[in-house]
């Protein structure tokens, strides 16, 4: 086929064409690998240059022309092509997705936080004995700071250890889990380590017998009082907002010295006072401390060459502030009205 | 415990106005819990720690607290005690302390002609705004002297006690069975863990613990002798524990309270009786204190505490802040300072100790956050954690919820399973029956949930991770589970089982785990032929069945519910990390369908291995897309459908090859089974 011939042929081809599909053969036919006009581009090198000079441009002209009227067809097609409406305001088709627990989402946010801080996570046993969950947290037998922990106490389960008769439990915060690490790993160190504890309590809104805690451990040769701040201020910064205030006051836990409560402020009414805060403006949220001495001796380390800080903190009060959940007890609960809101 | 502001008042000067008062209590020493208003006077309920009960569970020791926080002078009540110099106490009274472990110090004194009578209004409001009731003017004397002094003091009826004119009062372990009747009348039998006070005759009381009847102070009283006495706080609290009682008195007992109170206290004491009651207080004091306390000097360094601390803080307010604690400094260099620690201080200790008291009076708040210099290491990832997460995010992504219970479960539960009393781990001091028992199984408490939530939902999809527990010969063993359940008001129970199957297939695949087998088992908590066990080679890995119908009705209102449970550290232990590359196909497979008809008792895998038998070499795949039973079909068969995709990893395959091979699948199958192709 000739220029002209094709010229003359493929634009009314292009106008009779009442579909993309005949469009896309038309293109073929003239355009593709072996299309007629490709087949004359392709032969211009074996023209003499006058002859070369004369189809070029022409032949290059043709191509662009039928591109574009091909363009433009294909747009009137397009436009044209009718389809069946649709209602869109008809519902999505449903994928139906699960819920993580509540606790879990909170869980995953702190691990992050603390991944990022540095720290490794670290898990332990929810069975302890006597000796790590108070003993070598300086506090021996009929020590009376032992009432703060009401405990569950196993059945006929004892244990030897330091050639004493050890009472096995359920361990009623997370912090034996620093005695069985340090008893393993030599400083330094930074660890989390998130799990499940118990108390002999009256169940209420505010209180269950079963909970979820998340110790912070950091021991170092001179991690300091400032240190403890920083981490504590940033992690909570992370996990609400960089706008809240954290405060520390006054408290005892006879396995740090100095012993802390910390308060953060409250995130319901902004600290103007509301039932969440007590009208006080500041929610109780961790207990705290930097290591007391006599915890490094019983694992074994130099109080004299190490020191750190140790933080434990509720993850269901992380939870309850979060999502402002009332009542503590949906956490156990298996209500999934209350799980598939998450 | 509470404080009465007013009194507290009396101590001390210019005392801010209650809420303002609280705060700094709060800020710098200990938390106020709850202001009452109670009369004319707010009491003040405070959160004591338990190391500060020796100084500060007094209202004079709270405003000694009070004054060094706020910076404000300290009045001391002044009295001054009027002795009878004729009748002296050693002559009266005579104290033995028989083991100087159990009873660090035991100060007496004596007042005789004293006059019991109803106490005045000013001491019954004084008791009263603490919660303590007014019984008389003797026994309320020694009530308001402890909340003075935080020293629990004990009066005894002289004339009671055996002996003639030289009464002995003896501190002694009980013996086995020994009894005692206290002042409210109860009786309680004792043993040797037991601290009492007596005479040569009876047991007085039960030390730091309660008074006894038998020198019960009444209406006839006219010699009294008064205890103030210092005893080994674990024996005091054990006994407590033992004989269930807790006084005002063991509550400060327990706390360790320095010796040193007994005789400020007593002294005090004998004064406001002699105001009260009238009488003549015997001269001199019975005190016998086996081994005296020594005075406690503690070094205090600076450069170590700005090290501890990181930070500084200026030297004079360290120095005045110890002053105004009570601490004497008595010797100074520029680098340290040498402190004697007040008596009454027994919780300061060591030098953690005073960096406490300089920090909280500094304000902790007032304490700058500094990023910490630390080392950097690569972490330790921890993978159990990480695969646990990973298995929630597979299950949620197939649109199961994830719920979270108790680990615990009654002796009915465990009666309804039949489950071994001789395995479960028990509680020796349950909540309540409900929650008597570790769980071996997280299925029983899921169970229960699935049913409490069938109220609400037609369909109900859940899962737990969670701790199971059980006896061991070490010690107790306890394992992280996964279990999940699929209960329905609608779907036929087959359904039901393969979904979970389904579920659990996706989730192997997920987890990069290797294929597991399900094998014919009956576990009498599920349905006859509907459960199977879950394996990986020789390794048990859990199982999934259909919950019975006797448990079914009792947990979960006859409705079909299908559970499984699996073992995380197995799944754990099989998963691979890393995946492996095989390299595509080159050439072209060939599809083709059978369908066949066979017997209704005959398994999908005995069909399916014998296809895979007949035609080890280019069978590439087989696929069951249909079974139908039923309408049509003769009795007792059923008719199934498969894709056969045949592949060559060299050639492309020829129709011959491939009619050749299916001729040789159907023919076996034809005489292996009995199947007919349609």
């Amino acid at each position: 086929m000739t220029i002209a011939q094709i010229k003359q042929q493929v634009f009314e081809e292009i106008g009779k064409a009442k579909d993309i599909k005949s469009l896309e053969k038309i293109r073929i036919k003239y355009l593709g690998r072996k299309g007629y006009l490709t087949k004359i581009l392709k032969s211009l090198k074996d023209l003499p240059m006058e002859e070369r000079k004369k189809i070029g441009p022409i032949a290059n002209e043709l191509k662009e022309k039928i591109d574009e009227v091909l363009k433009e067809k294909m747009e009137i097609i397009i436009i044209n092509t009718e389809y069946k409406p649709i209602d869109l305001t008809l519902p999505g088709k449903k994928f139906y997705r699960g819920h993580l627990h509540p606790l879990t989402i909170v869980e995953k946010q702190i691990q992050e936080i603390f991944t990022q801080l540095g720290f490794e996570i670290i898990e332990s046993d929810e069975i302890e004995n006597e000796y790590y969950n108070f003993d070598a947290l300086n506090m021996p037998p009929n020590h009376p700071a032992r009432d703060m922990w009401d405990t569950f106490w196993i059945k006929n389960e004892t244990v030897l250890k330091n050639k004493k008769k050890q009472k096995y439990l359920l361990r009623t915060h997370t912090s034996p889990v620093q005695i069985h690490y340090m008893e393993k790993y030599e400083p330094p160190f930074r660890i989390v380590s998130p799990g499940t504890v118990y108390r002999y309590e009256a169940i209420d809104a505010s209180h269950d017998i079963q909970f979820n805690q998340l110790e912070c451990l950091v021991v170092d040769k001179n991690i300091n009082f400032s240190n403890f701040k920083f981490i504590v201020l940033s992690f909570f910064q992370k996990l609400f907002s960089k706008k809240i205030n954290v405060q520390f006051i006054p408290s005892y836990f006879p396995f740090v010295e100095p012993g802390v409560q910390i308060n953060i402020s409250c995130q319901y009414c902004n600290q103007k006072g509301c039932s969440l805060c007590k009208n006080t403006g500041w929610i109780e949220i961790a207990g705290a401390g930097m290591v007391h001495p006599k915890v490094f001796e019983c694992v074994g380390y130099n109080p004299k060459e190490w020191q750190g800080f140790a933080f434990g903190l509720g993850l269901e009060r992380i939870a309850i502030i979060k999502y402002k959940i009332p009542d503590i007890r949906l956490f156990n609960s298996g209500n999934l009205r209350f799980i598939k809101q998450f | 415990m509470k404080f009465s502001y007013n009194w507290l008042n009396e101590f001390l000067q210019k005392l801010p106005p209650v809420k303002k008062l609280a705060e700094q209590l709060t800020l710098k020493s200990f938390e106020v819990e709850k202001i009452e208003r109670k009369n004319n006077d707010f009491i003040l309920d405070i959160n004591l720690p338990p190391n500060r009960f020796s100084d500060a569970s007094g209202h004079l020791g709270l405003a000694r607290e009070i004054s060094a926080i706020l910076n404000i002078p300290l009045k001391l009540p002044f009295f001054s005690l009027q002795e009878d110099q004729k009748q002296k106490i050693n002559d009266f009274v005579n104290v033995k302390i028989q083991n100087k472990n159990d009873c660090y110090r035991y100060t007496s004194r004596a007042i005789f002609d004293v006059k019991i009578k109803e106490s005045p209004n000013w001491l019954k409001k004084r008791l009263n705004g603490c919660g303590l009731q007014s019984i008389n003017n003797i026994v309320d004397a020694t009530n308001y002297v402890m909340l003075i002094t935080g020293q629990p003091l004990h009066a005894f009826d002289y004339d009671k006690l055996a002996g003639n004119k030289i009464k002995t009062i003896i501190v002694r372990r009980a013996k086995n069975k020994e009894m005692i009747a206290t002042l409210d009348g109860k009786k309680f039998l004792l043993d040797k863990d037991i601290l009492l006070i007596s005479d040569l005759k009876n047991p007085l009381a039960i030390a730091g613990i309660k008074g006894g009847k038998v020198a019960e102070i009444d209406e006839n009283t006219k010699k009294v002798v008064l205890e103030s006495a210092s005893f080994n706080p674990a024996l005091i609290r054990r006994a407590s524990k033992k004989i269930g009682i807790t006084t005002d008195a063991s509550l400060r007992f327990e706390r360790t309270l320095s010796p040193i109170l007994t005789i400020e206290a007593i002294n005090y004491l004998a004064w406001l009786i002699q105001k009260l009651a009238g009488g003549k207080i015997l001269k001199g004091l019975v005190d016998v204190f086996p081994e005296k306390t020594s005075k406690k000097v503690l070094g205090f360094n600076f450069e170590k505490f700005y090290r501890f601390i990181g930070f500084t803080i200026d030297k004079k307010f360290i120095k005045q802040t110890f002053e105004n604690l009570g601490f004497k400094i008595i010797k100074k260099t520029t680098n340290d300072l040498f402190l004697e620690v007040p008596p009454y201080r027994v919780d300061v200790e060591r030098f953690e100790d005073l960096a406490e008291e300089i920090l909280r009076l500094y304000d902790y708040n007032k304490i700058p956050a500094i990023a910490p210099i630390a080392h950097i290491k690569p972490i330790n990832v921890n993978e159990g954690v990480l695969f646990r997460n990973k298995i929630r995010d597979v299950l949620i992504s197939y649109g199961i919820d994830e719920i979270r219970s108790y680990s615990l479960i009654s002796r009915n539960d465990l009666q309804n399973f039949n489950l071994n009393t001789k395995d479960l781990i028990q509680l020796e001091n349950p909540a309540s029956a409900e929650y008597e028992y570790l769980q071996s199984t997280l299925i029983i408490n899921l169970l229960k949930i699935a049913n409490l939530n069938l109220k609400f939902y037609n369909e109900v999809k859940i899962f737990e991770i969670g701790k199971t527990f059980q006896k061991a010969p070490i010690k107790p063993y306890e394992e992280w589970r996964l279990s999940i359940a699929l209960a329905t008001k609608n779907k036929k129970s087959d359904e039901l089982f393969l979904e979970l199957k389904g579920i659990i297939e996706g989730l192997v695949e997920s987890l990069n785990c290797a294929e597991f087998s399900f094998e014919d088992i009956n576990i009498h908590w599920f349905a006859k032929n509907h459960s199977a066990k879950i394996k990986y080679d020789n390794l048990d890995l859990g199982y999934i069945g259909q919950i019975n119908s006797a448990l079914a009705y009792k947990y979960a209102n006859g409705f079909n519910i299908v559970i499984c449970e699996l073992d995380i550290e197995k799944l754990f232990k099989i998963s691979k990390e890393e995946y492996e590359f095989t390299p595509l196909p080159k050439y072209p497979a060939v599809i083709r369908d059978i369908s066949i008809l066979v017997d209704l008792d005959i398994k999908v895998s005995e069909i399916l291995n014998i296809i895979y038998e007949s035609e080890p070499k280019i069978l590439f795949d087989v696929d069951l897309f249909d079974i139908y039973e039923g309408k049509n079909l003769p009795e007792n068969k059923k008719s199934l459908g498969f894709h056969l995709i045949f592949q060559a990893e060299d050639h492309t395959l020829t129709s011959k090859e491939v009619g050749k091979s299916i001729e040789k699948i159907i023919s076996n199958l034809k005489n292996k089974l009995g199947a007919e192709v349609r």
